[in-house]
């Protein structure tokens, strides 16, 4: 079936004002799934004849790491939201064309005792508000409210970030948010009909936008762009919702997780400290040393055996949130990717027909 | 240790393979891997760590030993037999390493306790009545009761290393052979054969247990034939939340 007289009907429609518009004097924020840093390279000896080749990583590590790569995101969500000092704030697994503030994050370190994020924030126009990595260890928090956001073994490494970002909005102008808005639906009318708005909008060497000229306020093409994005959001709020129900299903396993993890690594650094510092008391060689040696040795094999289980236990329990997240993310995705190129040629097919 | 004091110990520790080939023709074969976890374990032992930089692929056709194993008494070494061999090979190696003055003798002489201490670990890490193996192209798991499972993540590799603060491990293919070798503190050292009959009815397992104080290793074989457990009527699963949660085959919880 041809959808294009619908979606022309849709764009011709009145837009009903949302929370997320642009212009409202709030920075919108739009926070892409984490990736986790890629493994130290494998070291090739000058004279190698063969290439070294790839260990696959176990099922329960990977469960772990890619539930990690939404959970911290959503997270950032939260905190920023809880300021209410920014706009609409989403999670978003595609690139969005048209964010006024885009971050991006890297896990370069987690394994419940230590994170440490590599955050990259700019906005429209190009100005980077941050780019840098920010460590913490886990402690253990509770508030006398018991309010879950804030209750988090890291939560002082979010509010670290949080705070960097808010010291750079407090630093702006009504006239520079106004302009990350303006740009931000450039961009986006940009990628949509880029006959259309290329006149609008340049960059310099360093990426940094230049606004040549403005479209006239009620120059048809924009009000349409404004009614697909407000359209876009609708699809965007509904996958945001199906990360924020996978956020609320895994935070009590993956906080759980953590805490033995981290319990694990303490008392296996302790023991494996005290060994080693207090030396054998037997006769080498005799059966009690041998007998030691290898109980020693077992007894790092049967935790590395504790922290699969971990990871199978947590893999067992999030498995199933995480396929249907899977599923929501592509079906709507799949839908907003046709229904992109479906605005993007009938916008090209009116801007033709109005230029004619 | 400074590298000259390495090649002297990787040396000898070639020759020891070589005298064993002669000796015990099962040893030789998984001779290459006993040298390079011997010569890596003189390395940085730190925190378990991964070495695959220098490994080369496997060849792809991999024996599959997949299955549950218990022991077969009556083609398993009796360790008594066992131990009297043993005890007359060291003898007859003492003897022989005296006359030919080839250096290659016990340190010290002969250690009574460390030979008696030796083959009491030896017995008691080879009991293993019944194993559970798991195995696809990634790995495999062999579950041993009362003891640490044997583990290896061979991926495409021909064999793995990996080290912790107690010790350095290496497993891996040796042709059809799974190799499992360990350089323990103290001078221990542990290496597990497991290869397959050709009807894939019969697992053998040698286990081959040295100590830096005694010049001859004890060598014990084990085998193992495959049955089918009973059938489980429910289907447990690892939870972190709930623990163990099990269902009951064929209904939903």
């Amino acid at each position: 079936m041809r959808l294009w007289p619908l979606l022309l009907v849709m764009l011709l429609a009145p837009v009903s004002s949302t929370q997320a518009q642009s212009g409202d004097g709030f920075v919108d924020v739009s926070i892409g799934i984490f990736v986790h840093s890629p493994p130290a390279p494998v070291v090739v000896a000058p004279n190698a004849t063969k290439t070294p080749a790839a260990v696959a990583e176990p099922k329960q590590v990977a469960a772990v790491r890619t539930a990690e790569t939404r959970f911290l995101p959503m997270y950032l969500r939260y905190r920023l939201e809880q300021t209410g000092n920014f706009g609409a704030v989403r999670v978003l697994p595609v690139p969005d064309n048209g964010a006024e503030l885009k971050i991006s994050g890297e896990i370069v370190r987690s394994d419940g005792a230590v994170l440490e994020l590599a955050i990259k924030a700019s906005d429209s126009t190009g100005r980077l508000w941050l780019d840098r990595s920010f460590s913490g260890n886990a402690v253990a928090s509770e508030t006398l409210s018991g309010d879950a956001i804030a209750e988090d073994a890291f939560a002082g490494l979010f509010a670290d970030i949080v705070r960097e970002l808010q010291r750079q909005l407090t630093a702006l102008s009504a006239d520079d948010i106004n302009r990350i808005e303006t740009v931000a639906l450039l961009r986006y009318g940009l990628g949509l009909v880029p006959e259309a708005f290329s006149p609008y909008l340049s960059e310099d060497a360093n990426g940094v936008a230049i606004i040549k000229r403005l479209p006239a306020a009620d120059d048809p093409i924009l009000t349409r762009i404004v009614s697909v994005r407000e359209r876009e959001y609708l699809f965007i709020d509904v996958v945001d919702a199906a990360y924020g129900q996978f956020y609320a299903d895994v935070k009590p396993v993956y906080d759980l997780w953590r805490e033995f993890q981290r319990e694990q690594t303490d008392s296996s650094a302790a023991r494996t400290a005290r060994e080693l510092a207090a030396g054998s008391d037997f006769a080498r060689g005799s059966y009690r040393a041998l007998q030691e040696s290898y109980n020693n040795y077992r007894w790092t094999k049967l935790q590395e055996l504790y922290v699969d289980e971990l990871g199978e236990g947590f893999t067992n329990e999030v498995e199933p949130t995480s396929l249907q997240l899977d599923d929501s993310v592509f079906r709507l995705s799949g839908t907003l990717e046709q229904q992109y190129r479906d605005w993007r040629r009938i916008l090209a097919e009116l801007f033709a027909l109005e230029t004619q | 240790m400074p590298a000259s004091g390495l090649f002297t110990h990787c040396l000898s520790l070639a020759m020891l393979c070589f005298r064993l080939l002669h000796r015990l023709l099962i040893l030789g074969s998984s001779c290459m891997l006993l040298f390079v976890t011997a010569c890596a374990s003189d390395q940085v032992a730190g925190p378990a760590a991964l070495n695959t930089s220098a490994a080369p692929k496997h060849s792809g056709a991999l024996t599959d030993f997949s299955g549950h194993w218990e022991k077969n008494y009556q083609l398993s070494d009796d360790f008594n037999t066992r131990f009297q061999l043993y005890i007359a090979d060291i003898q007859r190696t003492f003897t022989q390493s005296n006359v030919e003055a080839t250096g290659f003798s016990p340190a010290g002489g002969v250690n009574a306790d460390a030979i008696n201490g030796l083959a009491r670990f030896a017995e008691e890490i080879t009991r293993m009545p019944l194993l559970d193996i798991t195995q696809d192209a990634a790995g495999i798991d062999i579950e041993r009761e009362n003891d640490f499972n044997l583990r290896c993540a061979y991926g495409e590799l021909l064999y793995v290393q990996s080290s912790n603060a107690f010790g350095n491990d290496l497993c891996g293919w040796n042709s059809e052979r799974m190799v499992f070798r360990m350089q323990l503190g103290g001078g221990l050292a542990i290496s597990h054969q497991i290869s397959l009959s050709p009807d894939g009815g019969q697992l053998n397992v040698t286990t081959t247990v040295s100590s830096d104080l005694v010049a001859v290793p004890v060598v014990i074989s084990n085998y193992y034939t495959r049955f089918n457990p009973p059938e489980d009527n429910y289907d447990c699963q690892l939870t972190l939340t709930r623990n163990r949660v099990c269902t009951q085959q064929g209904r939903s919880q």
